[in-house]
């Protein structure tokens, strides 16, 4: 009976236009943005770029050649007009012995590549002058080596983990209202158009609510599956940046959460959708399942420079906000193992709770056609429906 | 209030009598006060809630499924599989003349032929208690006709029909027995003359072969007089020969009649005497 009614709640939802626009408008889009990423982002290759020099400056042509591994130099000796080249962008920059001349703002790193050229080549006749010895030379020119200690184990890509972090948080936050939304939507549907009666003469409003939540549960879980596998697709094409151990954590944690986070949602908004007779109200109506979800996300926003603050940490044991919390914090930080099985293990048992409570204000309101229901009435009445 | 096995029983009451609620009731909406609701002496529970075919007062159905899918759905969720639910759609939709909409949305169909989908929704199981909220409400004579025609066949091949309504005619016409409710009481049940006789009124009607010019009753209270016709409601305490003779010494009768209130006198009567 529950497989019927879920089939039903596929069949419907998933031809519809907007879950397959919205399933392959959030594919593409992720994949474009890594694309976008590894191709404008990043500075992985050397720049190439056109020095001019001119005057004193030509005396440094044969160290501005050499180059570095960002920057690419041509350089080209200029005499009169070397001011009008940089104008007319001949050349990215004129350095004549003693100063840089850009046209418009300098670029850091190549103004930087030339100031250390300068300073090498200065620093190297000024040791000539004083007729320092080979050795005293290399001496001098040994680089001062400082060394990094990182307690947090030299784990890099800050900015992969805060983006992990803000999509997985922010996926979440949406998808669940998203998909409560849809769910919510159709108990409305259902009570509007009074199908409800039938369907209750058939089946438990237990067995219905079961049967919806399954149903969009699966297609929840296709969308996430496949926007999933854009992300994978994704990092995988953004070449050079090492993918930190904690953002892989994240998809399959993601994943798991996304599923008892649905559960738990997905009840509270049938039993909130349950409540009114009219798809107009649908929006007041959702505010109160709406809020707790809400301030997940405000908490993790709040969270990015410390994501293991009290708050958040206490926000990722708390069913309302956890399902937000627990895939943020795994992919901006390492949580313990012991958190995030609590974290779960106390969104599963409130599922339970969640159906307990949310089913029966479901039952009760589901066959008040009128008014808006309100909460006191259903829960007072709650034994009320003889099923 | 016992609905047998191949019976056809009218369910009358006023206005928030409890029609609706005793209805709800047997298929497991409503929790009951008091009393029990049992079927074949078990308390009405799922297993009775899927040979039970329900059609509420408030008909609705998903507007944007296709009929054929929405009938064979409810087909399955009343334990049916696939094919069965199939068969018996085809069956009822064409039984409906509906076949040829079968693959359209319910939303496009008009008015009458949403209730033939409904009707269909609540039949396709083939239940063999049949529990219908005001049927007749809003249908045309024809589908007036076709439904009161597929209440009986049900009925004759076993099934327990139980239909509310408030056009006593059409009851009167269609079922034997009646149970009549208010308050959520039962005030009287069985069949429609029983239910009849058993009243202590009466109503005397004369036709005379010539005009009379004035003519008064005996006792009880005149209708109607004029002057070729007269009808008189009595009650028990008056004596129905006297008035007879009286009526038949006035002139030349061409016709008779002593009737036991109708239906829907019954039902006034009923109601009224409770209030």
């Amino acid at each position: 009976m529950i497989w019927t009614i879920a089939l039903r709640e596929l069949q419907t939802r998933g031809r519809s236009k907007g879950f397959l626009a919205i399933t392959g408008i959030l594919f593409v889009a992720i994949i474009g943005a890594a694309i976008g990423i590894s191709i404008f982002g990043g500075d992985d290759d050397a720049s190439e770029v056109t020095i001019g020099v001119t005057g004193p400056g030509v005396a440094y042509v044969e160290a501005l050649e050499v180059g570095s591994s960002e920057i690419d130099p041509t350089v080209t000796v200029l005499d009169s007009g070397a001011v009008q080249a940089v104008e007319d962008g001949d050349v990215d920059v004129l350095f004549d012995g003693s100063s840089l001349t850009w046209d418009g703002t300098p670029r850091l790193r190549l103004d930087s590549y030339l100031r250390l050229v300068a300073r090498q080549v200065q620093l190297a006749e000024r040791a000539e002058r004083l007729d320092l010895s080979d050795a005293e030379l290399s001496q001098l020119f040994t680089d001062v080596q400082i060394n990094e200690v990182r307690l947090d184990g030299g784990d890099d890509g800050f900015g992969v983990r805060l983006a992990t972090a803000g999509v997985s948080g922010l996926a979440m936050f949406m998808l669940l209202q998203v998909w409560g939304s849809f769910l919510m939507m159709g108990v409305i549907e259902e009570k509007s158009s009074k199908v409800v009666e039938i369907l209750l003469s058939h089946v438990r409003p237990s067995t219905l609510l079961s049967g919806k939540i399954l149903g969009l549960g699966i297609l929840a879980l296709l969308q996430m599956l496949v926007v999933t596998v854009g992300v994978v697709i994704g990092l995988s094409l953004v070449r050079d940046i090492e993918i930190p151990s904690s953002v892989w954590a994240t998809v399959p944690l993601t994943l798991v959460t996304f599923l008892f986070g649905f559960a738990f949602y997905a009840t509270a908004y049938a039993a909130v959708g349950s409540m009114v007779s009219r798809q107009e109200d649908a929006t007041s109506a959702q505010l109160p399942a709406m809020l707790p979800l809400l301030a997940g996300y405000a908490i993790a926003a709040g969270s990015i420079d410390n994501p293991d603050n009290l708050v958040a940490v206490i926000g990722t044991f708390v069913p309302f906000t956890s399902p937000v919390l627990l895939p943020f914090r795994t992919a901006m930080s390492d949580v313990p193992l012991w958190q995030a099985v609590l974290s779960l293990t106390i969104l599963a048992g409130s599922i339970v709770v969640m159906v307990r409570i949310a089913g029966r204000i479901y039952r009760y309101s589901l066959l008040r056609s009128g008014t808006k229901v309100t909460f006191a009435e259903a829960w007072r009445n709650r034994n009320q429906v003889g099923l | 209030m016992h609905v047998p096995r191949g019976s056809l029983i009218g369910f009358l009451g006023p206005n928030g009598a409890g029609k609706t609620t005793a209805m709800r009731a047997v298929v497991g909406m409503v929790q009951l006060d008091g009393g029990t609701i049992t079927w074949d002496a078990s308390p009405v529970g799922d297993s009775v809630r899927t040979r039970t075919g329900y059609m509420p007062q408030e008909r609705g159905l998903y507007a944007r499924m296709k009929i054929r899918d929405q009938v064979v759905y409810f087909g399955r969720l009343a334990g049916m599989s696939a094919a069965d639910a199939a068969a018996r759609t085809d069956h009822w939709l064409e039984r409906l003349g509906i076949s040829d909409r079968a693959d359209s949305m319910l939303q496009d169909l008009s008015g009458g032929n949403q209730q033939r989908v409904q009707l269909a929704v609540s039949l396709v199981h083939d239940p063999e208690l049949l529990i219908l909220d005001e049927p007749f409400a809003g249908l045309d004579p024809v589908a007036a006709e076709t439904m009161r025609a597929i209440l009986a066949e049900r009925a004759a091949d076993g099934a327990a029909v139980l239909f509310s309504s408030h056009q006593l005619d059409m009851v009167a016409n269609l079922c034997e027995d009646v149970v009549i409710v208010t308050n959520g009481t039962v005030l009287a049940a069985g069949s429609v003359e029983d239910l009849r006789l058993a009243s202590p009124k009466r109503q005397l009607r004369v036709r005379w072969m010539d005009p009379v010019d004035s003519w008064t009753p005996l006792d009880g209270s005149l209708v109607l007089f004029d002057q070729n016709r007269a009808i008189v409601d009595l009650g028990t305490h008056h004596d129905v020969g006297a008035n007879i003779a009286h009526a038949i010494a006035a002139g030349a009768v061409s016709e008779i009649t002593l009737e036991p209130p109708g239906l829907d006198e019954l039902f006034v009567e009923l109601v009224e005497a409770d209030a």
